[in-house]
């Protein structure tokens, strides 16, 4: 049990080239930190990090209170699960359950019964004397996870352990992985480029990109108040809107207008009073696919400044249905009941839910609220 | 139908008599060999059907003639060929590990400054190793046989490459499972690179077990540490040479070899194969 702390942690490969620069991370004991991004934002170099696989250039890594920078990885009593399972080929399941605890020199009693432990929680009694070749991807995982869980360790590291599972067993593994966590309540530190994961699954989600952390924050925090318009992009599915906007002041209102002719959108000034300093400049405007809306659809009488846009394509998926819209200068994707059917070509009214919106700028692309 | 059939099997038969009679020409040696070891004495070079009585005494007199210590021979081969080819394995072992996975400056040059040196005959490190190890004291040794051909570039860059297809997170995990380097390199690299190992061994055992230049070299004529192929060559004295003797001592200086490769087969054809097909 232990918490893990990363203080301006940075790794620096030679050429300058930056595998995570200035982490400052916090995971407390007994959590789930999710570390999420998409490919070469630095994620895995974190966790490698703190696993002891990469040396820091800089900064000051703490496992359970004790500084571990200059520890290798196998004093540190952690465990891993890598994506490709890096199960030992050579090796029966119960030798590659018992490999770490026989180089820790454990008694042989105590071997086999944890193994059996670890054997019993996640199902693989019958596959102990298997060679990992003979195993499929989903029974290989959990013999990954079984390895890790043996060893009893202070922190638990995952790199992307269900990228290589078909999409199906994923989610069941998901879910799995988030039992296991609940009933053994260890630190875990887990690392995936699937938003979806990250959501489902994090206690704390980190997104990351280019090496730096963008946000630290709980799951709905992070999808209902994005810190940047990276973040906003990245986590929610299918992903927000952006639009870019110039903004005007008229007396009470503010208008927010499509850049050319396209439609203009005024809002109450008293409840958006923080975007006045952008008077007369760009914005950018986001909005989540559900919280676009059709008249029709959502029964909405006597709206007022619609925005009209054509049907480009659907993708109905039984219980909702994305329909990707065209403005006269931006794409859009609504997200709608799967009963709600369009054709090609239609022309639907659509509104913002205006509670709802998000803006940053266009410079730093920082939220502004 | 019955004409596509018998085209076929016309078509196998040739095939079929072409490869006998490869395989022939590839075991006349050995067949002579054979049948030169049987003869009587003075009628090695004559195609007559003269055998010894009983028909394996040469083999006997090989192993008993006191002039000729030939189980001394064979147990020197036996020493350097097995030695030589166990620390050319090893230190072949740990070379393509460190050259396959270990970080350092100017590795790639380093390597590929090793692999010239496979386009210079052997022949041309023959004077300054001959040089080296008088001046070491190691003539008539089994060192100054063995320890000049241990750097076996060839057997390193084999092993450098099948260690290379075997992935970085199989090392990461056991880092993390608590293993040392020397428990990564004896529990997981060398027993999922052995195959090639076994090739390894293999081809310098016989590289060993034949050498015939440096063994003379290295060893003056009285010494007591003449292997196999030097000792098969005094059977020719300057007078007149002892072809039945000869042929029978030759037939059982094949026999390691034969006994080895028929062991290893399996490794060794894989170990070969190695990486060539996706598994």
């Amino acid at each position: 049990m232990a918490e893990v702390a990363l203080k301006n942690v940075s790794k620096i490969y030679p050429g300058n080239v930056i595998g995570c620069k200035d982490i400052n991370l916090e995971i407390k004991d007994k959590e789930f930190c999710v570390l999420v991004g998409p490919s070469g934002c630095g994620k895995s170099t974190t966790l490698r990090v703190i696993a002891g696989l990469e040396e820091i250039t800089s900064g000051e890594l703490r496992i359970g209170g004790e500084v571990v920078n200059d520890i290798p990885a196998k004093d540190r009593d952690i465990a891993m699960v890598f994506q490709n399972y890096a199960l030992y080929p050579h090796m029966k399941v119960k030798e590659n359950l018992a490999f770490g605890l026989k180089l820790r020199k454990y008694p042989k009693e105590e071997i086999e019964k944890r193994v059996k432990e670890a054997a019993r929680i996640l199902e693989i009694e019958h596959l102990l004397d298997r060679r990992p070749k003979a195993l499929s991807g989903g029974q290989r995982q959990r013999v990954a996870l079984g390895r890790a869980i043996v060893r009893k360790p202070k922190v638990f590291l995952f790199d992307e352990p269900l990228s290589n599972l078909d999409a199906k067993l994923r989610v069941q593994m998901r879910l799995e992985i988030k039992k296991l966590h609940a009933k053994l309540q260890i630190t875990s530190i887990y690392v995936t480029h699937d938003q979806v994961e990250a959501m489902t699954m994090g206690d704390k989600i980190v997104v990351m990109k280019d090496g730096f952390i963008q946000q630290i924050d709980d799951p709905i925090k992070i999808y209902e108040r994005p810190l940047t318009k990276f973040v906003a992009g990245f986590i929610g599915s299918p992903p927000m809107n952006f639009i870019e906007v110039n903004v005007e002041e008229k007396d009470a209102s503010i208008i927010l207008k499509e850049k050319g002719q396209g439609f203009i959108l005024p809002l109450e000034r008293a409840a958006f009073s923080f975007l006045s300093e952008y008077s007369r400049k760009k914005i950018i405007l986001g909005v989540r696919p559900e919280d676009v809306k059709d008249t029709i659809f959502a029964n909405i009488k006597d709206a007022k400044n619609t925005i009209s846009a054509t049907v480009e394509a659907e993708e109905p998926m039984g219980s909702e249905n994305y329909i990707h819209l065209k403005t006269k200068f931006h794409s859009i994707t609504m997200k709608t009941a799967g009963t709600n059917r369009v054709k090609m070509g239609d022309k639907l009214n659509l509104v913002f839910d205006l509670t709802r919106l998000h803006f940053f700028d266009p410079q730093t692309e920082k939220r502004i609220e | 139908m019955s004409i596509e059939i018998l085209k076929r099997k016309l078509r196998n038969s040739l095939v079929f008599t072409a490869l006998l009679i490869g395989a022939f020409f590839m075991l006349f040696p050995f067949l002579w060999m054979l049948f030169v070891a049987l003869k009587k004495s003075g009628h090695g070079f004559l195609l007559d059907f003269e055998f010894v009585k009983p028909i394996y005494a040469n083999f006997l007199e090989v192993w008993k003639n006191s002039s000729f210590p030939f189980s001394k021979f064979f147990l020197n081969s036996l020493i350097v060929a097995g030695g030589g080819a166990f620390l050319t394995a090893l230190f072949c072992s740990m070379g393509g590990y460190v050259f396959a996975k270990k970080k350092f400056w100017l590795k790639n040059i380093i390597f590929w400054l090793m692999l010239a040196t496979l386009m210079i005959p052997g022949m041309m490190y023959m004077v300054p190793q001959f040089a080296i190890v008088t001046q070491l004291g190691w003539i008539n040794t089994y060192k100054g046989m063995i320890i000049p051909h241990v750097a076996n570039v060839f057997g390193l860059f084999l092993l450098r490459q099948h260690m290379e297809t075997i992935p970085d997170a199989l090392l990461d995990s056991a880092k993390i499972d608590g293993a040392s380097e020397w428990q990564i390199f004896k529990t997981i690299i060398i027993p999922l690179s052995m195959p090639v190992i076994t090739t390894v061994f293999l081809l310098s055992f016989l590289f060993q077990w034949t050498n015939f230049l440096w063994q003379l070299v290295v060893n003056t004529p009285d010494s007591t540490k003449l292997t196999l192929p030097v000792g098969l060559a005094l059977f020719r004295g300057q007078y007149s040479t002892e072809w039945t003797k000869l042929m029978s001592a030759s037939a059982f200086s094949i026999i390691p070899i034969a006994v080895l490769f028929l062991i290893a087969q399996k490794f060794f054809i894989e170990g070969l194969t190695a990486g060539a097909v996706k598994e």
